[in-house]
């Protein structure tokens, strides 16, 4: 019963110790608080920016266009129902732009040209990168033109021209439409001439005729290859094949980049942590004639150490929460800066950087502990 | 006296003063690598993204107009070509620098027996070239097709009777390493080629086969002839002077020319290949060019941001390290006061200690810093940062303004001191 009592007086007496500790010596405290919570808040947030690179970067990656495009395998043309298949085992989330192509040899001004039938504005989200001059089409009998063809029959936006071509019977078809926009890549898309799907169709009265399906994926290198292997064991009409001048080549600068933040981040951890050492260190050594008066009134030894060591962990973690905070902030804003999109909060690396702190706080404590611990009251009190 | 009692206090509290010394070098550090790989990081991404391939595209500004598009062209009628002995010209332009690789293509059909023609193309592998300045040069696809997938020997550029073949043409005709094959030349003469090696690039070259420069004049007879060249360049992302430019240079008024020609955007670059080449149209690849420029503005955004974050706490770390070194020596200024000491005297004195002190750490920062971010620039891109000197002045001035301010306020707490309490211990 005695016994009791004196135990939960001991433990009164902690915590009034502690507390005290902690609010009578403000500035102090704030100096050690304020070292862990840059240290939390600089590791939290590079390592929230770590992780969300590859994710947003990936999205930017895209500019380069498809990543993988399908073939007709076994069969001579791929149809409309392929490509929902396509949609539906990429899964909808992953796809940044999925177009498809179907090509008609027609005249135009009586100089044989090759139609692309498709549609345009999902061909322009998969490619990002064209340059189009004037706008995308308004409706159906708008039409987008390579400037090699701008070129060779002078001309320009707003122009008509009329389309010659055979239909499935072999009959000849003529229609006019006007010229929205003109196309600039670089490439051999220079000399296509990009007309709607359905409406082409209606023209050429054939059935589906597609001959490539152009697809830009959110996946990295690993997702890419396992897509295609899949694709290409499930589907005996459809041949994937991956573009690998582009997968190739976005693995190696993401995963470049990455290792850069990896770095500069162990650093600054590393320095963060010499931070706190330091501030341990001298918070803890200072005390000595604290501790010099405590083992005079009989403290014992582990009970001077506890009392340290709970202080510290108070300390850490009340200062890497606020870090935390703070380093969400920071990351938030540097992602909508940069990419214009928040962050999620990683409540993993949240818990791990708190974590560290603590573990870091109380590993620096124990030393300047110890030492201070092994102080003969009596030289410390008298004042050396 | 002065110098002596600051000697004194820096040897004396040795252990403090080494905390702080060691903080500020270490915050130096960071600052310094920080800047250094931050100042260069455009361009080592930059190198890192010519894997994708070419930038620029060269032909023949005849044969420009409708191209090989989906089987369109017939025969090797009727086309223009460039000259081989013209391409070293190209390492003589404004921007030369920034050319890092190209390779021209020589394309044709050559018949193999009876079989359906195949494409082939004569190509640079690995060339060694001096440009008009005497220098030397290595280029070709070695470089420039980073991402191929190639099983076997690549090619020399040497009239050796062998060929690469694309890894479609060589399922569909059933060729595989190590054969030889029988091609007939213009002339309806029969070569005998060696495939040295199958590859796999995952675009239209998969069902052409590759041979060197010397092979390719032999077979079409075309001699010094290029349909192509593919040339890839670092470049600057374009604003709206590169892209007022690009549509008429002309157009520009004298000082906007001579800023775009001097500035290696995509647009002046093909302008400058155009001048030396006779007839050429040299083309940006938009693909490339355009994405380029996307991705290093956002990459260099990041790595700013993640600079002022370090420079940040680096600079907080260094302040509270030096406001609670300041606190601690309460005592000693309390002493110093009763014995006499001018509140001006005192300060002079701690701020030359600290100063002394930030000089070292900053000094010596500098160093391992430089050191540092070369060693980030080995581990990460494979090649050494240079040197830049213009950080030393941005870190010094940075850490002695965070050295100054962070001492400040904890000694102004100092002179409000009472010797007396102080000194009587509270």
């Amino acid at each position: 019963m005695v016994d009791k009592d004196v135990k939960r007086a001991n433990r009164k007496m902690f915590r009034r110790m502690l507390l005290s500790s902690l609010t009578k010596r403000k500035s102090k405290m704030l100096v050690a608080i304020f070292s862990i919570l840059i240290g939390a808040c600089v590791f939290f947030g590079l390592s929230t920016i770590y992780l969300e690179v590859p994710k947003q970067m990936s999205k930017e990656f895209r500019a380069y266009g498809a990543n993988m495009i399908f073939l007709p395998h076994n069969q001579e043309y791929l149809s409309l129902e392929d490509v929902e298949y396509l949609k539906s085992q990429i899964g909808e989330s992953e796809i940044s732009g999925i177009t498809y192509y179907s090509y008609e040899n027609v005249t135009i001004n009586e100089q044989p040209m090759v139609v692309a039938a498709t549609n345009i504005e999902d061909s322009y989200k998969t490619n990002p990168y064209w340059y189009i001059q004037g706008g995308l089409p308004q409706d159906r009998d708008d039409i987008i033109i390579g400037n090699e063809i701008a070129k060779l029959l002078y001309l320009k936006v707003g122009d008509r021209i009329a389309i010659n071509g055979y239909d499935v019977n072999g009959e000849k078809f003529l229609k006019g439409f006007k010229v929205c926009g003109i196309l600039q890549t670089g490439k051999s898309e220079e000399s296509l001439v990009f007309v709607d799907y359905n409406r082409m169709k209606e023209l050429t009265k054939k059935e589906d005729r597609i001959g490539v399906i152009e697809a830009s994926i959110l996946r990295d290198k690993e997702g890419l290859y396992s897509l295609e292997e899949r694709i290409s064991a499930e589907s005996d009409r459809i041949t994937p094949v991956l573009v690998k001048s582009v997968a190739d080549s976005e693995y190696r600068v993401l995963s470049k980049l990455q290792a850069l933040i990896f770095i500069v981040n162990v650093i600054v951890l590393l320095l963060t942590m010499v931070c706190v050492f330091t501030t341990m260190m001298a918070a803890v050594s200072e005390r000595r004639k604290e501790i010099g008066l405590k083992k005079a009134l009989g403290a014992l030894p582990e009970e001077i150490f506890n009392e340290f060591i709970s202080e510290s962990i108070v300390l850490s973690v009340f200062g890497s929460l606020i870090g935390v905070a703070l380093g969400f902030q920071f990351s938030q804003s540097v992602s909508l800066h940069v990419f214009s999109r928040g962050v999620e909060f990683n409540l993993i690396v949240a818990v791990f950087t708190v974590f560290a702190c603590v573990v870091t706080t109380v590993i620096s404590s124990v030393l300047p502990i110890k030492k201070a611990m092994m102080v003969e009251p009596a030289i410390v009190l008298r004042g050396e | 006296m002065f110098f002596r009692m600051i000697k004194g206090a820096i040897f004396r509290q040795r252990s403090r003063m080494l905390i702080l010394l060691f903080t500020i070098f270490l915050g130096t550090t960071l600052a310094t690598g920080m800047l250094n790989v931050v100042y260069d990081v455009g361009d080592k991404i930059n190198m890192e993204l010519k894997t994708y391939g070419a930038n620029i595209n060269i032909t023949s500004r005849d044969n420009a107009i409708i191209s090989d598009l989906y089987g369109m062209d017939d025969a090797n009628l009727d086309r223009k070509y460039l000259k081989e002995s013209d391409l070293p010209k190209i390492k003589g332009i404004f921007w030369a620098y920034n050319v890092v690789d190209f390779a021209p293509y020589l394309e044709f059909k050559v018949n193999r027996e009876s079989e359906s023609p195949i494409k082939a193309v004569g190509t640079w592998f690995e060339k060694d070239f001096k440009s008009p300045t005497g220098e030397e040069y290595v280029t070709g696809i070695k470089n420039l097709k980073t991402w191929w997938h190639i099983d076997g020997q690549i090619l020399q550029d040497d009239g050796a009777s062998k060929i690469m073949v694309g890894s479609n043409l060589a399922k569909e005709r059933g060729i595989s390493l190590g054969d030889y094959m029988n091609l007939t030349g213009f002339d309806g003469k029969n070569h005998e080629f060696e495939v040295a090696a199958i590859f796999k690039s995952g675009s239209a070259e998969d069902n052409q086969i590759f041979m060197s420069m010397d092979n390719a004049y032999k077979l079409s007879g075309l001699k010094d002839s290029i349909s192509r060249v593919e040339l890839s360049a670092l470049t600057t992302p374009d604003n709206e002077l590169a892209r007022r430019a690009a549509q008429n240079p002309k157009s520009l008024s004298l000082t906007d020319f001579d800023t775009w020609y001097c500035t290696a955007y995509v647009s002046s670059i093909c302008y400058q290949i155009e001048s030396v080449i006779p007839d050429a149209l040299a083309k940006p690849i938009r693909q490339v060019a355009e994405s380029e420029g996307e991705i290093l503005n956002k990459t260099k955004l990041i790595m700013l941001l993640i600079t002022v974050l370090t420079l940040i706490s680096s600079a907080l770390a260094i302040s509270n390290l030096i406001s609670a070194g300041v606190i601690e020596r309460s005592k000693e200024i309390g002493l110093l006061k009763a014995l006499g000491g001018q509140g001006g005297q005192i300060v002079l004195k701690l701020l030359t200690e600290i100063l002394a002190i930030a000089v070292i750490g900053v000094l010596s920062g500098y160093v391992t810093g430089t050191l540092f971010a070369n060693v980030i620039s080995l581990v990460v891109f494979g090649s050494r940062s240079e040197l830049k000197l213009v950080v030393l002045p941005i870190v010094s001035f940075l850490i002695f303004i965070v050295v100054l301010l962070g001492s400040l306020p904890a000694i102004r707490n100092l002179l409000k001191l009472k010797p007396a309490e102080v000194l009587h211990g509270r």
